[in-house]
């Protein structure tokens, strides 16, 4: 890590099939997310936590992370909009 | 005499690379790791240092309003990803704004910067109260060395490669620029008010609009110099 402080990050991973495929780096900026917007505006006890659940024909992940409310912005970035034109042209 | 300096830095490798830069240095003493602004507010309530070097995006207190906070600040150098944030930097006069990634060379540009800058701090107080007193200085005018007391002189007004120094008595026309006459000057009691014209603040009898009335004469003042006048006026 980057950081001086600790970070908890916990991560479960459940996948029946470890052979299944997904577009590359889809869920990198949800991770990226978490860290730009949770953990570096932290002064400490932050934390990440991360579930992959994939079944034949379903896939599921999800990712929480803590925050400063001091720190939310306004304006919506361009990370979440582009992922979900991604997932739109498949 | 040694330098103390603190780190200001929420990233480890920072400060692992800042401080074995310091260490190639003689005088240099790391006297804390801060990880975040606040902490370094914490320990400059109790402590003296001479040099801070500041990382900018840090949690919670962001780096340029961390030292907005100080009073007294010590010099700091700011060390940075973002380069977008130098002009800011200029107004809370910082030494140098560093951005990441930095090679020794120019981080040594840097100290090097603040070393002289700390000098010069302390001699300037040393300095006034000579300024403030009145002085004598020798200038060359027709083969003679002529000594006047600068008490005397109410103007200057530049003429090409000389320049005409109006003393109370007299006027002494001598071979030399405005601009290397003004640095023998105190510079307490002397300003430049126009291209050609430096005037002895104490000899003022009065300012209208652009026009300054010193002696029985009248001096324009330029535009680009009304602001130093403005100073003295308010």
């Amino acid at each position: 890590m980057r950081y001086h402080k600790t970070i908890d990050v916990h991560m479960t991973i459940d996948v029946v099939d470890r052979n299944l495929k997904i577009m590359p780096l889809l869920f990198v900026i949800l991770l990226e997310n978490a860290f730009k917007h949770g953990v570096e505006n932290l002064r400490q006890d932050a934390y990440i936590d991360i579930n992959l659940l994939a079944t034949k024909n379903a896939i599921n992940f999800d990712i929480e992370n803590n925050f400063d409310p001091e720190e939310i912005r306004e304006n919506i970035g361009i990370g979440l909009n582009n992922l979900k034109k991604r997932l739109d042209l498949v | 005499m040694t330098t103390k300096y603190i780190i200001v830095d929420d990233e480890d490798m920072a400060h692992t690379i800042l401080e074995k830069y310091c260490a190639l240095l003689a005088n240099m003493e790391l006297m804390k790791h801060c990880y975040d602004a606040i902490e370094a507010i914490e320990y400059l309530n109790g402590h003296h240092v001479d040099l801070i070097f500041l990382d900018l995006n840090m949690p919670k207190l962001k780096g340029f309003e961390f030292l907005r906070t100080l009073a007294n600040p010590p010099q700091v150098i700011v060390t940075t990803a973002y380069k977008e944030f130098a002009i800011e930097g200029y107004e809370l006069n910082i030494v140098d704004y560093l951005l990441k990634p930095f090679s020794f060379e120019r981080f040594l540009k840097a100290v090097n910067k603040s070393f002289s800058e700390s000098k010069k701090t302390p001699s300037q107080p040393t300095d006034d109260p000579q300024d403030d007193d009145s002085k004598r200085i020798f200038v060359k005018s027709n083969k003679k060395h002529i000594q006047i007391i600068t008490d005397n002189i109410l103007y200057i007004e530049a003429a090409g490669n000389y320049s005409k120094i109006n003393l109370q008595t007299e006027t002494i026309t001598v071979r030399d620029k405005i601009k290397s006459l003004l640095e023998v000057l105190p510079i307490n009691n002397f300003v430049q008010v126009h291209r050609s014209f430096v005037v002895a603040t104490n000899h003022i009898k009065s300012v209208e609009g652009n026009r300054i009335l010193i002696g029985d004469s009248i001096i324009p003042i330029g535009k680009l110099y009304k602001v130093q006048i403005d100073k003295i006026i308010t």
